[in-house]
């Protein structure tokens, strides 16, 4: 009986071996001509992800082109990091800040607007810091005046650096027992925020995802200063030779083409009965005042 | 009490209805994990057997960072595997950051001391007398070293076990070296944790009983082999 | 001449800094039956390890069946075989355990069976072939581990105090067993002991150890009586080994022990000497009142303690404050009493300066 065992573990383990050898996925049945090199490394934003938005772009380009997208998806200080070290072909976040820098270093170039969707200030329906129907720069400031509760993505995300941003210019530096920095992504603080209370920047896609899950109504909308924009930036080849180019510019191009944004404007409808992003490849910054 | 309960059933349900993308990650889970291990004993129990079996100056000291390393933080190892295989690393030319060998080679890195550490205590508590017994009826070398790994089989199979559970449980390497890409490096770990981030709490909790029934029962095959019939014990 | 099994020039062994063993010359030779008796330390298992090729020498040279050992030491270690104080199995039957050095020479398994069924049979334990090895008594395990020594008839047996955890009546079967065997297949054995009349059954050869280095060599009879060291009188169960100091007078050398007893010595006194000794069975009982023969000394003591036997008696008695072992016939032991005063003699040749 034991050596009967013995067997079956030694040939599973060795079956293992065998299937981590062939690891490749069986060919797709319709292939366009194949490019050179077919991984293209993707990093952009866990909320971008989390929206589900990539989850139908990127199939239809893998189809279209043949090439292979690698999906990593991390906060966008780490995104922008990973294309300022060349570890990256492409990037697509929504910090513009960071990313304005990033360009001028010349790590990244051809930065373009692809889509915008908006964020929103939610909280407890008691409203204790009374921020309802505010703009923005006065909710927050109700917020630290009353020293409510209020959950910080502190993550150097693209959520956090605007509700970064959003404090300084109102002149705040938020510091005490009520602002609490929880370092996740965005649908685990927003778990937080229900669990305490509290008040919290979100972006209306993952808020519609998990609605039902927080309990909180939208209290804050609307302002100017609450879109949330998102660009695409190809990592510069002359600068770091290992990047592919000629990927990273598909993919781009694939997201300002009328298939992308066409995908972009119509995501989430049925589910959700609104879009959750906006398709802006027609526009430019300057018509978000940028 | 009732979510870890509606879990439960929800992880049986996925398993049972063979709900392809939780195959995918589990068997990826299973491939990458098990790998691992093998190449983790294939390089931990001989070294282990050789620390204990050898006398010599240092020996002290060559103890003290195998028994450091199974202590290692994945996540630590994540990163410096990490700063290996990026592009711009010194082995990035063989591209393999956000592959599954990626996480092949930074958990072998975290279950070999594991495994080495336990094979040494294992050997090491045999009877000294035994191998000079085994020599002294004419075994030669090889086949001492394999009589005293029979005989320490339990103590090795205890250190597989630990080795494999160390490393199909860790996620901070995974999550690095992987970078968790869907139908890719996406493990039963790597996923757990993206589920909580995006505050899916049910599919956290079924996944999470998905890797605890997958590890059981890897660990079960391995549990009883290792004690085979009661009588067999002697 | 006979061949020499075991041929050792120099040898010198090192554990780290420590000299463990310092052999200038030792042979033995084909059919011999040699024990190696000396106390705790003295370097006995590191002989037998040494000449069975397990343990490493630093100098000089070592022949085994006249082939040098350095050559080929694995298929030389085949042609001995050890037996050691832990009756040492892997976890199987006993029939397992038998087979084990056959199957490690790739002999054929119908061979095998044949073999182990074999030399089971010589040491009548065949029943127990099929026994999980681990499980069996020590007077049970012994005899496998004899027989698994056995298997693969080796021409060199190397016990180490292979019989130290049994009880007597197992050690003494066992032994006439062993010698019968042993003469049978005309092997040579080399049997290391600290309990003496295991030896005394066993050889006609006794090589006595000291620090590692070999002091005493000789018939078992001599080491008894004139054993070269204290610690060796002990091993040998030395009746009476009594503290003394040496004087030279005008008549000769005069021994002075405790109590102011002093008693002559006839013949050339070693330089060094410290004990006195004398075995129990050198004292004669005297009639009161009976002359003193030359080179005889005649004492006076007082009965303590008469200890029963088989033929022989220990008498222990008190002279002056010095405790004297006897050993008296039993016709005369049971004749004492406690606190009776007797004369008892014995002759000055007997005594053994160490």
């Amino acid at each position: 009986m034991k050596k009967q065992v013995t067997a079956v573990v030694m040939s599973l383990f060795l079956a293992m071996l065998v299937l981590a050898g062939c690891g490749t996925k069986a060919p797709t049945t319709q292939q366009p001509a194949q490019p050179q090199v077919k991984d293209v490394i993707l990093a952009t934003t866990t909320s971008t992800q989390d929206s589900g938005l990539l989850d139908v772009l990127i199939p239809a380009f893998e189809k279209k082109t043949g090439y292979k997208i690698k999906t990593i998806a991390v906060g966008s200080g780490q995104a922008i990091a990973m294309g300022e070290k060349g570890e990256a072909d492409i990037l697509l976040t929504h910090a513009p800040d960071a990313e304005k820098k990033v360009v001028e270093s010349g790590a990244a170039i051809n930065r373009r607007l692809i889509m915008h969707n908006d964020f929103i200030i939610i909280g407890p329906a008691a409203d204790p810091a009374g921020i309802k129907g505010k703009t923005a720069g006065e909710a927050m400031k109700a917020i630290a005046d009353a020293n409510s509760i209020f959950i910080s993505r502190g993550d150097n995300s693209g959520t956090d650096q605007l509700e970064k941003k959003l404090w300084k210019q109102v002149n705040i530096k938020p510091a005490g027992s009520w602002y609490q920095e929880v370092g996740t992504g965005m649908g685990q603080a927003l778990k937080i925020a229900s669990e305490k209370q509290g008040y919290i920047l979100t972006d209306r896609a993952t808020y519609l995802a998990q609605s039902k899950n927080i309990g909180m109504p939208i209290l804050v909308e609307g302002d100017a200063k609450l879109l949330n924009i998102y660009h695409v930036m190809e990592v510069n080849p002359a600068k770091y030779s290992k990047v592919n180019a000629a990927g990273a510019k598909a993919f781009a191009d694939f997201l300002l083409s009328d298939e992308g944004q066409a995908i972009i404007a119509s995501f989430g409808k049925e589910k959700f009965g609104q879009p959750l992003f906006f398709a802006d490849g027609k526009k430019t910054d300057k018509d978000f005042g940028l | 009490m009732d979510s870890i309960w509606q879990g439960f059933c929800e992880a049986v349900r996925l398993l049972a209805a063979g709900d392809p993308e939780v195959y995918e990650v589990v068997l990826l889970s299973l491939k990458v994990s098990g790998l691992a291990t093998a190449i983790s004993v294939i390089l931990g129990i001989p070294f282990g057997l050789w620390l204990a079996l050898n006398e010599f100056r240092g020996k002290q000291l060559i103890l003290s960072f195998v028994n450091f390393g199974m202590g290692l933080p994945p996540v630590v190892v994540g990163l410096f595997v990490s700063l290996l295989l990026w592009r711009y690393g010194p082995l990035g030319m063989l591209g393999l950051m956000y592959t599954p060998t990626a996480i092949v080679i930074a958990q072998a890195v975290i279950a070999s001391p594991i495994i080495a550490g336990l094979s040494f205590a294992a050997i090491g508590s045999l009877e000294p007398k035994l191998r000079l017994q085994f020599l002294s009826l004419g075994a030669t070398g090889l086949q001492t070293n394999w009589l005293l790994i029979k005989e320490a089989r339990l103590g090795l199979m205890a250190a597989v076990m630990a080795g494999f559970g160390g490393v199909v449980s860790e996620v901070g390497a995974s999550m690095m070296v992987g970078g968790n890409i869907r139908g890719e490096t996406r493990v039963l770990t790597t996923a757990t944790v993206m589920e909580v981030g995006k505050g899916n709490y049910e599919m956290a909790l079924a996944l999470s009983f998905v890797l605890l029934i997958v590890a059981y029962g890897v660990v079960a095959i391995l549990t009883y082999s290792q004690n085979g019939r009661r009588q067999d014990a002697g | 001449m006979k061949a020499a099994v075991i041929d050792m020039q120099d040898i010198k062994s090192y554990r780290g800094q420590k000299l463990v063993l310092d052999i200038p010359a030792l042979q033995f030779t084909a059919g011999e039956l040699i024990s190696v008796i000396g106390p705790n330390g003295a370097g006995k298992s590191t002989l037998l390890q040494v000449v069975n090729l397990l343990l490493p020498y630093k100098t000089g040279r070592l022949q085994l069946f006249g082939e040098e050992a350095g050559a080929d030491p694995l298929s030389l270690r085949r042609r001995c075989a050890m037996v050691f104080q832990d009756s040492l199995f892997v976890k199987g039957t006993v029939f397992a355990n038998v087979a084990l050095p056959l199957q490690m020479r790739n002999m054929p398994a119908s061979m095998v069976t044949e073999r182990v069924m074999a030399v089971l049979e010589m040491f009548h334990c065949t029943h127990l072939a099929n026994r999980q090895a681990l499980r069996l008594s020590g007077g049970e395990a012994k005899r496998v581990c004899l027989a698994r020594a056995l298997a693969c008839e080796p021409e060199l047996l190397l016990l180490d105090e292979p019989f130290a955890a049994l009880d007597p009546a197992t050690r003494k079967n066992l032994l006439i067993e062993l010698r019968q065997v042993a003469e049978t297949k005309k092997m040579t054995v080399v049997f290391v002991s600290h309990n003496l009349n295991d030896v005394l059954q066993f050889t006609e050869r006794v090589i006595v150890m000291e620090n590692g280095a070999v002091v005493q060599a000789g018939h078992p009879g001599d080491v008894i009586r004139r054993p070269s060291s204290r610690a060796i009188a002990e091993l040998a169960g030395m009746d009476n080994i009594l503290p003394c100091q040496l004087e030279q007078t005008s008549s000769g050398t005069q021994i002075l022990l405790h109590g102011g007893v002093a008693v002559p010595y006839p013949a050339k006194a070693p330089l060094q000497a410290k004990y006195c000794c004398l075995p129990g069975d050198v004292f004669q009982l005297e009639e009161p009142n009976q002359p003193e023969q030359p080179d005889q000394i005649h004492w006076v003591g007082t009965v303590r303690q008469i200890i029963p036997g088989i033929g022989v008696y220990q008498v222990v008695v008190e002279m002056d404050g010095l405790a004297l072992n006897l050993r008296l016939a039993r016709e005369q032991a049971t004749d004492l009493n406690i606190a009776q005063e007797i004369l008892f003699s014995f002759a000055t040749e007997e005594i053994h300066l160490i």
